[in-house]
């Protein structure tokens, strides 16, 4: 066999392994992304350190208005949290969206994210959640914004020494939806052509647009973002025919996608459109349901 | 045996294996690996069309646990496992001509080191212009890319003047149309292996094969050895739809028994998925030009059709392929002039060959299309337009083959037209329009003009009653194994439970041919009947003597033997012990010769196939305004099967080549850029899961009985997968007014299509 | 302590019993049921969690064991087609697949045996939607899939029958 494999039980054992030999280890948890990728020779690791054993890394909590999740939290975990509200939509249609029953029981949070670009799912979502990540060393722990981890792709701001450790973001407030839509080729078990998130908060006094945050598998070439001209023209609005038409047309002149073997981008940009539309109209729809 | 009611015949039956595959028992070859056993791995072309110029072993050679490495000079025999055409080497020496080509192997001592010693193989080349459309490689200019040029095969049909049939049409429709290249995804990956030979000089190599003794041919001719040397066994095995027929299966029992025979060790061969789609054939793609003209009232006059047909590197099943094309291009109408030409060409893209449909799905979607693009020319209802011109109890083909009674077509088209006007569904979601759509179709039973058709049955009956079986042809699940044994049953008058069958052993079975073409419920069903009715009489001879009556009195039935008129009755496994005591033989083997049409090559005029099943799908599809996804919600078939031979059988091969087409229709694709495949693994190429699958409401006309089957039994495995596709178009043609004419309809080409008005976006 | 090293003892208990065993760094689980323990039923289709046929069930849930290291099993219990049934008394799955004639080619169907157990051992009253979605990471090629959905309602139904006789 090829590689070794470390699976440490605490988090010292982990983050003094890490310390020593960190550059030449691969973190794996549910190794749904790096397994293949091994078995393709597509990556060189010379240890592998599985985290799945460590339990103090998987939880869903909500901790003074902040939503924590342990970067070790499964798919399946996460969806099913009752911590999560009806309101966090976007979460629980991964059910629908996300691999399959068994691969959601052993793929991580974490895990997603450290694929970087790769992620059509719980990126796009957690940027429009304004997430934060927590990264661990031996020594300290730093919290950064999601859209400063993600550096390209297959890339993360994590060092050698770290792991991430937790996401979290605010709370929605009241008046708050977070919604999401994914198409492929087929209805499940799907590789995105294009994933969007969309989190909309009404204004309860004026019924206007008080947030938006809508965020793309791909926005410019193949790294997931935040549509932020679009989200511009929508904030104070409400909502109207014309006002949609409009953003469409600014999402348009933001989106920069590429073709591939899997779709052109201008399928990509016409569907964009059109999920943007529904995802916005849905979102209000069911904020004014509550 | 006259048309009466069956107590076996007809009557669901649980399979006999699917105790053991429940259980989860070591059955299929990669389960069954002997523990010694060394491995094998292939080192393939990473071009599409090069020389070789040199390879680099060291690197691999001192990679731990390799043994060594073998290519075309170990190769004691002739370096060739080409199927149909022998034109693709067991290990290119000089020249690859598609990215995937084997140059060579490594053995090890483990599947790990094998595969990491072949990784480190170096390969030098000098490339070579390369051809990725079959339009180029007409050109004579291209490269020419096999000895004898590019055009592998070209066939005709001359029927009639369609000159003179287009000046008197009144109405004409001209269209191309494209189909994909489609991936078998079996679920088991190819996998084999070999023992070296026994005292006896026997080789005998285990797999998934479709046809035993085709792998026992081409491992003989590899080897330089006789074929009776060879025994080829066939495991449980994982699916196959065609592609275990075609050169892989040769190419990895030559590679497992070459290395047993050089190294004296048992030698296996597990591959990856990635491996596999890379390694083994394709449905090929065609690409089809149909001009059809048509009287102001409906009746089709002329066709003149263009086939050309990808084949890839190596001809493979692609000589066979065209053939069943061009004989079915019409569609099945009455069409009185035709003129259609099919072409089987080469290029550098991976070998296509056989699979489930062999060249009917792609041309019933373009003759199909073209019914419909008729119907609105004309503004006739398409079903109106089909009823006017199908083929009927005595109509003739377009191959000019007068059929008999056996035609069950429109009876099929008005089951499904009745089904679909009282079809319960909900209506579609919000955001979605629902379209209807209807194919028919047909298809020529067993091999036809394609090769010689015979299959030989052996069955045996031991002193206890217990019956065992064995044809040579393959079981990889469609259930035709288990039906031969309910036509034994039948015949012997005996219960399920004492009917046993074997796999096939290449040097036992008798010659049965390849396990293709939905032939083994006629060839293997007739070859067992054959042979139970010599038992039965046999055993009515023993019994006669004992009742002291005619053998013609004798009746079989419920597990006794007795005789009409008279009381006495015996118990079949009496009557078995009885006559093994008294010395009689209870073995016998039967060799069925499917009777031939005349078919005249040059003019493709006559009788291609004797019988043919026809059908006719109908589906309901809700497309997605914002994502162009056609959602097929409902599917009904209706299918002129002859006689049901065991209903449950019958109605998981409608289902799951139903399933396939579907998945043709809609999403499956290999992709494939300068001959390099893009998405070689499950998860890029979108098979149809339990998610989409819709409802699929399967009738079985039976009243229209083969002439040549058993019980009247027709072809069933393949014929529903023929005409999904059509269906599926003119489905999404209603309800969004886009018409596909290049397979797969994928949403993308649902959304972003012009109209006849022009750019359309549906939204 | 664990230590880094290219092999590790690891004790799981499958199907009822306990085995103790040497595993390689990146063996995986399925490597482990069927290359050490001889549990051939597991299948390796893909290799890369998208088929289904070697899904098993760890810990109490199904997982894709061709993406599970045997490295991290250590203490786990694992249940494999091999522990479901047996010729002598058939679990109803294994006579309903039997019954609908949902077995072809046989390949798939360890893996949707294991997840239709899964489904109906958290849920006894499954509808056809929910066999679908339960089932959507088992592919099979042969059947088109509706024998297996109408298998896994006839276990249901059979399993319930019992069970209010009992």
């Amino acid at each position: 066999m090829r590689h070794e494999i470390f699976v440490p039980r605490t988090e010292n054992e982990l983050f003094n392994f890490l310390d020593l030999n960190g550059a030449h280890s691969k973190l794996v948890s549910g190794a749904t992304d790096l397994l293949p990728r091994i078995k393709r020779r597509q990556e060189e690791a010379i240890i592998l350190v599985d985290l799945s054993r460590l339990g103090s890394f998987r939880y869903v909590k909500s901790e003074g208005g902040v939503i924590r999740v342990g970067a070790l939290t499964t798919l399946t975990d996460l969806i099913r949290s009752e911590v999560l509200g009806v309101e966090y939509e976007a979460i629980k249609k991964l059910e629908l969206t996300f691999a399959s029953p068994p691969v959601r029981n052993i793929a991580t949070v974490g895990g997603n994210l450290a694929a970087s670009s790769s992620s059509e799912d719980l990126i796009p979502i957690f940027l429009t959640l304004d997430a934060r990540v927590s990264l661990k060393s031996a020594r300290k722990e730093r919290v950064i914004p999601l859209v400063e981890f993600i550096r390209g792709k297959r890339e993360t701001s994590r060092t050698n020494n770290e792991i991430l450790a937790e996401i979290s973001f605010n709370e929605l407030k009241p008046n708050s939806w977070c919604t999401f839509e994914k198409i492929g080729r087929r209805e499940r078990v799907i590789i995105s052509l294009v994933s969007l998130a969309c989190t909309l908060a009404i204004d309860r006094n004026s019924g206007r647009v008080g947030d938006v945050k809508i965020a793309l598998n791909r926005v410019r070439g193949k790294i997931p973002e935040r549509a932020l001209e679009t989200e511009k023209i929508l904030l104070g609005s409400d909502l109207n025919e014309s006002k949609l038409q409009e953003a469409c047309e600014i999402l348009e002149s933001e989106l920069c996608l590429t073709s591939d073997f899997r779709a052109s981008a201008k399928y990509r940009t016409e569907v964009a459109k059109n999920l943007l539309r529904e995802c916005l109209t849905h979102c209000k729809h069911c904020i004014e349901e509550r | 045996m006259k048309r009466k009611d069956y107590s076996i015949v007809g009557k669901p039956f649980a399979r006999e294996d699917a105790l053991d595959k429940v259980l989860g028992k070591p059955v299929f070859t990669a389960d069954m690996i002997p523990p010694d056993a060394i491995f094998a791995a292939v080192v393939r072309s990473a071009r599409p069309h090069a020389k070789i110029l040199r390879l680099n072993l060291q690197a691999a050679l001192s990679t731990p646990g390799v043994i060594r490495f073998i290519d075309g000079g170990q190769v004691p025999g002739i370096n060739n496992i080409g199927t149909l055409v022998r034109d693709k080497p067991l290990f290119c020496q000089d020249i690859v001509r598609s990215i995937g080509d084997p140059i060579g192997a490594i053995l090890a001592e483990s599947r790990d080191a094998a595969e990491e010693g072949a990784r480190q193989v170096g390969v030098e080349y000098e490339d070579l212009p390369a051809i990725f459309s079959p339009l180029d490689a007409l050109d004579p200019k291209s490269v020419q890319i096999h000895p004898n040029g590019n055009i592998c095969r070209h066939l005709k049909i001359r029927k009639g003047d369609v000159e003179r049939g287009f000046r008197e049409s009144d109405v004409i429709v001209e269209n191309e149309y494209t189909t994909q290249m489609q991936e078998h995804a079996q679920l088991e990956p190819e996998t084999a292996f070999a023992l070296p030979p026994d005292q006896n000089g026997i080789i005998t190599t285990v797999g998934p094969w479709q046809d035993t003794f085709d792998v026992q041919d081409a491992v003989a001719l590899v080897l330089g050895k006789k074929s009776n040397e060879i025994r080829a066994l066939q495991a449980q095995t994982g699916g196959a739809f065609g592609s275990r027929c075609n050169e892989i299966a040769n190419e990895l029992g030559a590679l497992v028994c070459l290395s047993a025979c050089i190294t004296g060790k048992p030698t296996a061969i597990i591959m990856s998925r990635e491996e596999s789609v890379i390694s083994h054939s394709k449905r090929h793609p065609f690409h089809m030009k149909y001009k059809t003209g048509v009287k102001r009232d409906g009746t089709l006059v002329a066709e003149e059709i263009q086939l050309i047909c990808d084949t890839g590197s190596y001809a493979s099943a692609g000589p066979a392929v065209v053939m069943r094309a061009i004989v079915h291009c019409t569609g099945p109408y009455v069409v009185p002039n035709v003129k259609a030409d099919s072409y089987c060409v080469y290029t550098n893209n991976p070998y296509a060959g056989s699979f489930r449909g062999f060249g009917c799905p792609q041309v019933h979607f373009a003759a199909e299309s073209q019914m419909n693009y008729l119907a609105e020319a004309l503004s006739m209802d398409p079903i109106v337009l089909r009823r006017k011109n199908l083929l009927r109890p005595g109509s003739q083909t377009n191959t000019g083959h007068v059929l008999g009674k056996s035609v069950g077509l429109d009876e099929c088209l008005s089951k499904v037209v009745d089904a679909l006007s009282s079809i319960d569904i909900p209506p579609p979601e919000k955001g979605r329009v629902r379209g209807v759509g209807v194919a028919i179709g047909y298809h020529g039973n067993s091999l036809g003009p394609e090769g010689g058709d015979r299959c030989g049955a052996l069955i045996s009956i031991d002193a206890a009653g217990r019956v065992e079986y064995m044809t040579g042809l393959a079981e990889y699940g469609t259930g035709a194994r288990f039906a031969h044994g309910q036509i034994i049953a039948e015949t012997l008058g005996i219960s399920m439970n004492r009917i046993h069958a074997l796999l096939p052993d290449s040097l036992r079975a008798p010659y049965s041919g390849p396990t293709v073409a939905s032939r083994s419920t006629m060839m293997g069903g007739n070859a067992v009947l054959l042979a139970s009715q010599k038992l039965r009489n046999v055993l009515s001879q023993e019994a006669a003597i004992i009742f002291d009556c005619k053998p013609e009195e004798v009746k079989f039935s419920n597990d006794t033997i007795y005789c009409e008129n008279r009381v006495q009755s015996i118990k079949f496994e009496e009557l078995a012990s009885i006559s093994h005591k008294k010395g009689i033989c209870l073995s016998d083997s039967s060799m069925y010769e499917a009777p031939k049409g005349e078919w005249n090559e040059e003019t493709g005029l006559g009788v291609a196939y004797v019988d043919y099943t026809f059908g006719a799908i109908g589906t309901v599809v809700d497309v997605n305004l914002q994502t162009g996804y056609p959602q097929v919600v409902r599917v009904v078939g209706a299918f002129d099967c002859g006689k049901v031979i065991n209903p449950l059988g019958v109605i998981g091969q409608v289902e799951g080549a139903i399933v396939q087409g579907l998945g043709y229709s809609v999403m499956e694709e290999v992709c494939t850029k300068n001959g390099l495949i893009l998405n070689p693994n499950l998860a890029d190429y979108f098979l149809y899961t339990s998610a989409e699958t819709p409802q699929i409401d399967t009738i079985l006309v039976e009243g229209y009985p083969s002439s040549s089957g058993p019980f009247g039994a027709k072809a069933m495995g393949e014929p529903p997968i023929d005409i999904v596709a059509p269906a599926v178009a003119q489905a999404i043609y209603n309800a969004t007014g886009v018409r596909v004419k290049d397979l797969p309809a994928v949403p993308e080409k649902i959304l972003l299509s012009k109209t006849k008005s022009g750019l359309k976006h549906i939204i | 302590m664990s230590n880094v090293q290219s092999k590790q003892r690891i004790n799981i208990q499958v199907n009822g019993e306990w085995h103790s065993t040497e595993v390689e760094g990146d063996e995986t689980l399925l490597d482990l049921l069927r290359n050490k323990l001889n549990l051939k039923g597991s299948k390796a289709g893909c290799g890369t969690g998208d088929c289904g046929a070697c899904t098993v069930i760890l810990d109490g849930k199904i997982v894709p064991s061709c993406l599970v290291y045997a490295a991290t099993t250590n203490g786990s219990e694992i249940t494999t087609v091999e522990g479901i049934g047996s010729a002598e008394k058939l679990h109803p799955l294994q006579q309903a697949f039997i019954q609908t004639g949902a077995v072809q080619c046989g390949f798939c169907i360890p893996g949707m045996i294991i997840a239709a157990k899964n489904l109906l051992d958290s849920n006894p009253s499954p509808t056809r939607n929910e066999v679908r979605e339960a089932l959507v990471g088992n592919i099979c090629r042969c059947t088109g899939y509706i024998r297996i959905i109408e298998a896994v309602m006839m276990a249901a139904e059979l399993m319930r029958n019992s069970k209010n006789e009992a």
